[in-house]
């Protein structure tokens, strides 16, 4: 099956530029929702990025939550899963951000700060896309055996 | 000047997410690549950008870049979401060896781009 990003295929194409500009307002949302939250949750001087960590593991569930869901609806307008998928969640989470305030931290000779940021950014971040898929999947009734439609046959 | 930033970050959001969009269209397209791959390849480029963008602006570049371009473009074009989603997907279908490999390669590879990136946007600034 053919997929885009870690969402299951659309049931109809959108017209191309229609789609690119969903995804656009979608990332404009999504990446002004993340600068909101960075204003709102400052890092302390020095210390872990908690900003970026609360963007990506909440960016992680709701995408879980949402690929689940697409997976149960056949018949969404086609602009749905181009907008808030690749759009809104991508501009909502990071991954850019993320080596760049490792790297700051590991420059300031903080290499534990800097390795416990990581593992609790990937850790609870795959965490919450598990549970995201498999939430969704007990409430919208998804075929559970479909939880791996969105990762390709091929290895990387 | 918050309020022009937010302006910003959104117009780099749009302009960020479109090409993440069509970058991972085209990689799927013309290099046969997965979706997951895509996913990598625009963390990567995205990283490197990023690391030279917050380079030459720590280096007295100028402030409105970060926003429009670091947290604007480069936030949006990569994505953590799709990252994690793939990697759990691949976890809950019993591949546990795809999700390893795949969260591996993106924190080592966007970790020596955004070094990389630094490093050069320091020198050019």
């Amino acid at each position: 099956m053919s997929t885009k990003g870690a969402t299951p295929a659309a049931p109809a194409a959108a017209p191309p530029r229609a789609e690119i500009g969903a995804v656009a307002l979608g990332g404009a949302l999504g990446s002004a929702g993340r600068w909101l939250v960075s204003l709102a949750l400052p890092g302390a001087a020095g210390g872990l990025a908690w900003a970026t960590l609360v963007v990506n593991l909440s960016g992680a569930l709701a995408m879980g939550l949402l690929v689940a869901w697409l997976e149960t609806r056949r018949s969404t307008h086609p602009l749905v899963r181009p907008f808030a998928t690749v759009g809104l969640l991508g501009g909502w989470t990071t991954y850019s951000t993320l080596v760049l305030d490792v790297r700051t931290t590991l420059a300031d000779g903080r290499a534990g700060e800097a390795l416990l940021y990581v593992a609790l950014t990937l850790a609870l971040g795959v965490g919450a896309a598990v549970a995201g898929l498999a939430l969704g999947h007990r409430w919208f009734g998804g075929d559970d055996a479909h939880a791996g439609s969105v990762v390709e046959e091929d290895e990387l | 000047m918050s309020g022009l930033d937010l302006v910003l970050v959104a117009l780099g959001g749009a302009a960020g997410a479109s090409s993440r969009h069509l970058v991972v269209g085209w990689a799927q397209r013309a290099l046969g690549a997965t979706p997951t791959g895509g996913t990598v390849l625009v963390n990567v480029v995205g990283s490197f950008v990023l690391g030279l963008v917050a380079a030459v602006v720590a280096s007295g570049g100028p402030g409105w870049v970060l926003a429009l371009v670091g947290a604007g473009w480069c936030g949006a074009f990569t994505t953590f979401s799709s990252h994690a989603v793939e990697v759990a997907a691949a976890l809950r279908a019993g591949r546990a060896r795809v999700a390893v490999v795949n969260l591996a390669v993106s924190l080592i590879g966007c970790l020596l781009v955004v070094v990389l990136g630094w490093t050069l946007g320091s020198a050019l600034a």
